[in-house]
């Protein structure tokens, strides 16, 4: 009972963040039910798909409310990531995880760099679109197979491909992350479903916590500042990456 | 197209569904623990299919507006999501049946 409570206040915690800079939360989600909750890292894994999903559509439904969801390159681009981690999942077992490491740290510290400086109101030019569009469907295959790699989510890569390349406003990014997170988590979950992983109680705390925590996190993003949005979303970025650099040099910080 | 507000009432209405359901089952569960289990188990799978039925709502809206470009990229994202259900239809018939 006190695990199912404590499983709810950290669902509502990381449902908030992770709705207000469109990314699914796993990540985040998963060390602190392996450190915390106690759970094995499969167990953990499960419940925390259960989390993404309810944090992606919770935010879904306060997004595309207000118009903020992109539905034609979120599902353009969802086939690409989609097809990506396929082919990455494949090929992992013969390229180096250090070396993917440091390149995923290398293009996230980047990204990060390249979001504080954008200006928001730069528009793209017409005939520049359809560039964009191709350069980001790359963008999104590379983060797919990155994501299929390396096992993290690609939520985290999605949204500075739809800013950068793509030319999105934040919010819109943000939104339409979220949407393609719901896709591809649901995906996910059904396969750690029907293999018996999932605590059907922790699960649904899980939900719960996610849903109510995203519902805030997504409202607070709509009103928040898109300056401020990419700041956060810049740190978030930093952090990954460091975290990423200071595994490859064998320092765990979660352990 | 506007397709948010129709779209995110979709998501809400089978969402709020499946939490209250989940509640219920909940007290369903102190009475009887293996049928709430069995319920529980059941609307997780539920939970897990919004996002095709959410994706399915948004192929038939496409097709009666016409946007054959999003009606390509909808249908090729619920043939690899209906694929991978259908792929372990088996399993998920013995994990409830467990």
């Amino acid at each position: 009972m006190i695990t199912a409570f404590l499983l709810f206040a950290i669902a509502t915690c990381i449902g908030m963040v992770s709705a207000a800079l469109g990314i699914g939360g796993g990540s985040l989600m998963v060390p602190f039910l392996v450190f915390l909750v106690g759970l094995d890292v499969k167990h953990a894994i499960a419940v925390s798909l259960f989390s993404v999903v309810s944090t992606s559509l919770s935010a879904t439904i306060v997004y595309s409310r207000r118009e903020l969801v992109n539905f034609k390159y979120g599902s353009l681009l969802e086939i690409f990531s989609v097809v990506g981690a396929i082919v990455g999942s494949n090929i992992a077992i013969i390229v180096d995880e250090r070396l993917l490491k440091i390149a995923f740290s290398m293009i996230l510290a980047y990204s990060a760099y390249r979001l504080l400086r954008k200006n928001e109101n730069k528009t793209l030019l017409k005939n520049s679109v359809k560039r964009s569009l191709t350069l980001s469907s790359l963008g999104s295959f590379a983060a797919g197979s990155l994501s299929g790699m390396l096992g993290i989510g690609g939520g985290v890569l999605k949204v500075p491909i739809m800013v950068l390349l793509l030319g999105l406003p934040i919010k819109v990014a943000i939104a339409t992350s979220e949407f393609m997170i719901s896709l591809t988590a649901s995906t996910a979950a059904l396969t750690y479903y029907v293999r018996g992983y999932v605590n059907p109680y922790f699960a649904v705390a899980a939900i719960f916590g996610s849903f109510i925590g995203a519902s805030v996190g997504s409202t607070v993003a709509v009103k928040t500042k898109p300056k401020i949005l990419r700041i956060m979303l810049s740190a978030l970025l930093i952090i990954f990456s460091t975290t990423m650099i200071l595994s490859c040099l064998g320092v765990e910080i979660w352990s | 197209m506007v397709l948010g507000r129709p779209y995110s009432k979709l998501i809400k209405t089978l969402m709020y569904g499946a939490l209250s359901v989940t509640l219920l089952t909940l007290v369903v569960t102190v009475l009887n623990t293996e049928l709430g289990t069995i319920i529980i188990k059941l609307c997780l799978l539920f939970f897990i299919f919004i996002p095709p039925i959410s994706i399915t709502y948004l192929v038939f809206k496409s097709f009666i507006r016409k946007d054959h470009t999003m009606l390509i990229f909808l249908i090729t994202i619920l043939v690899i999501i209906v694929s991978n259900i259908l792929t372990n239809i088996h399993l998920i018939v013995q994990h409830l049946l467990k």
